[in-house]
């Protein structure tokens, strides 16, 4: 049966979910106020002077959004949102839609492998039955440089894009909501979490309709900045070695430069510098093994940045 | 995007050499089934406090943040000071270790407060006990053996989330590694990625 579509005025909409959210926080009242007041001392921290850190009794900026269910939330840090490629809605070709987060300045969010320090955002996603949504895709990292310590994550803008289709032959249907229950963690030289239930309603409103063009950009992009597998000739393999794993793989065209971001974690040290010699299209990287290696990996995963290409994902087997 | 991802790297790289020369040449100090780095630093109170002061004891080091929403999810829930009541009773030394340049006086009295139960709460100003255990995190944590070994290095339980209720459906390591240890079992678990925010490493002059 469809979902009746209701024309609820913007203000009514803020009182009702006021109204839910108090409900909901008497209800679960420790748990929740200690996390509404563990993120507000966090948030409000955030809001001091850089130069100093104190703590305060204050509820901070993350909690309140947690309620609203709306297609973008404003944080201190930055907007998240989710953006759609299509004006249409799902149907049973495959479209895209976006978790897009534009950070502010210094403010940075996690890969799927955060590296030394920090965690992704995660999504529990809502659909309609008939609506099979793919995997969060990730385009390729950056590393990202903290005293001593390296990350693998993302600032400025980036999108997290995510297919969908519908099933068994279902026709475009209207309406049709997706929802997503987003959790991430920006740091700078504090970290703040961050959740969010956000909707994105086909038929699309108006104004959301007019940035469509805009967005399908925008994921187009980043699907394009998602590392593709290596080609099998450049027959990635590593080396074992006592503290190190020797990365090696035979790149056509040569590069002069490459950085590896593993997917796993605990295998490679991320702080350590990545020693690369290049003899012709040979590539040999040096990886310190991680202080936390327990186990011999059989196989490095991860992306390698080139100069002048795209990323690519590599399994390397290890010998 | 893609050159800026490899000037990054590219700095990165230069970074790493010019700006942590230490971690090149203290390479893996803390390893697992080795001494256990020596430290040495003060209490909140100016005591000082050295590992080989403990020999011959447990010894549990975690690093800690009091504003880190990871270290706020092990404190808030009661975790941690449940943790520390319960293996400091049964004759373990917890050393909290504070790595940060300046604390105020409001933090330190934080970090006294909530780690009541610890043994101890040290002040890393010069981040070299964070450096000698290449601390990755707040919440960064070791298990030291009564011969001095490393015998854990990692997280302090296996979901890392900063959602409280995760607190009850995580295996704790810390505590694992401790019951094992302690009954003179091997420690199943001897290591995994410490979770947390990047510890605050004070900028080398």
């Amino acid at each position: 049966m469809p979902i009746p579509r209701l024309r609820v005025p913007r203000t009514t909409r803020w009182l009702v979910g006021l109204g839910v959210l108090g409900c909901a926080l008497c209800c679960a009242l420790p748990g929740l106020a200690t996390l509404g007041l563990g993120a507000g001392a966090v948030a409000a921290v955030w809001s001091a002077m850089p130069s100093t850190r104190g703590t305060s009794d204050a509820h901070g900026a993350a909690e309140p959004q947690a309620a609203r269910s709306t297609r973008s939330v404003a944080t201190p840090q930055g907007i998240v949102d989710l953006i759609a490629a299509s004006v249409d809605p799902p149907s049973n070709e495959i479209s895209w839609i976006g978790l897009r987060f534009r950070l502010g300045d210094g403010w940075h969010i996690y890969w799927r492998n955060p590296g030394d320090s920090g965690g992704p955002p995660t999504v529990a996603w809502d659909v309609p039955k008939h609506v099979a949504l793919g995997e969060l895709q990730w385009p390729a990292p950056r590393r990202i440089l903290l005293s001593r310590l390296v990350n693998y994550g993302y600032t400025g803008t980036v999108v997290l894009p995510v297919s969908l289709h519908t099933r068994d032959g279902h026709a475009s249907r209207e309406p049709t909501v997706i929802t997503a229950n987003a959790r991430w963690l920006v740091c700078r030289d504090v970290c703040v979490p961050g959740r969010a239930t956000l909707r994105l309603q086909w038929p699309l409103a108006t104004e959301e309709r007019a940035s469509v063009t805009e967005w399908r950009t925008e994921i187009e992009s980043a699907i394009a900045s998602v590392p593709q597998p290596a080609p099998a000739a450049w027959q990635s393999e590593a080396e074992s070695q006592s503290r190190s794993f020797i990365l090696r793989l035979h790149l056509d065209p040569p590069a002069g430069a490459a950085t590896f971001f593993p997917l796993d974690p605990s295998q490679i040290d991320d702080a350590a510098l990545q020693q690369v010699q290049t003899t012709g299209g040979d590539l040999r990287i040096v990886l310190r093994k991680s202080p936390q290696l327990v186990q011999e990996p059989v196989v490095l995963r991860g992306v390698l940045a080139l100069p002048d290409r795209p990323a690519v994902s590599i399994a390397a087997p290890v010998r | 995007m893609k050159n800026m991802g490899l000037i990054l790297a590219g700095c990165g790289c230069a970074a790493a050499v010019c700006c942590a020369p230490a971690s090149s040449a203290a390479m893996s100090t803390a390893q697992l089934g080795r001494p256990a780095p020596a430290f040495e630093a003060p209490d909140l109170r100016g005591a000082t406090h050295r590992l080989s002061d403990y020999a011959g004891r447990w010894v549990v080091l975690e690093w800690y943040d009091p504003e880190c929403p990871y270290t706020r999810k092990h404190y808030d829930s009661g975790n941690l000071p449940r943790l520390e009541q319960k293996w400091t009773g049964r004759g373990v030394v917890w050393l909290t270790i504070y790595t940060a340049d300046a604390p105020t006086g409001q933090q330190r009295d934080i970090a006294g407060r909530e780690n009541h139960d610890a043994s101890a709460v040290l002040l890393d100003r010069q981040g070299s006990v964070a450096r000698a255990y290449e601390a990755k995190t707040a919440l960064h944590m070791f298990v030291i053996d009564p011969h001095g070994t490393l015998v854990y290095n990692g997280a302090i339980d296996d979901r890392s989330t900063t959602d409280v209720a995760d607190i009850a459906r995580a295996h704790n390591y810390v505590d694992a590694a401790l019951t094992e240890g302690m009954a003179g079992r091997a420690i199943s678990v001897p290591a995994s990625r410490p979770y947390g925010c990047a510890v605050r490493y004070p900028s080398v002059p």
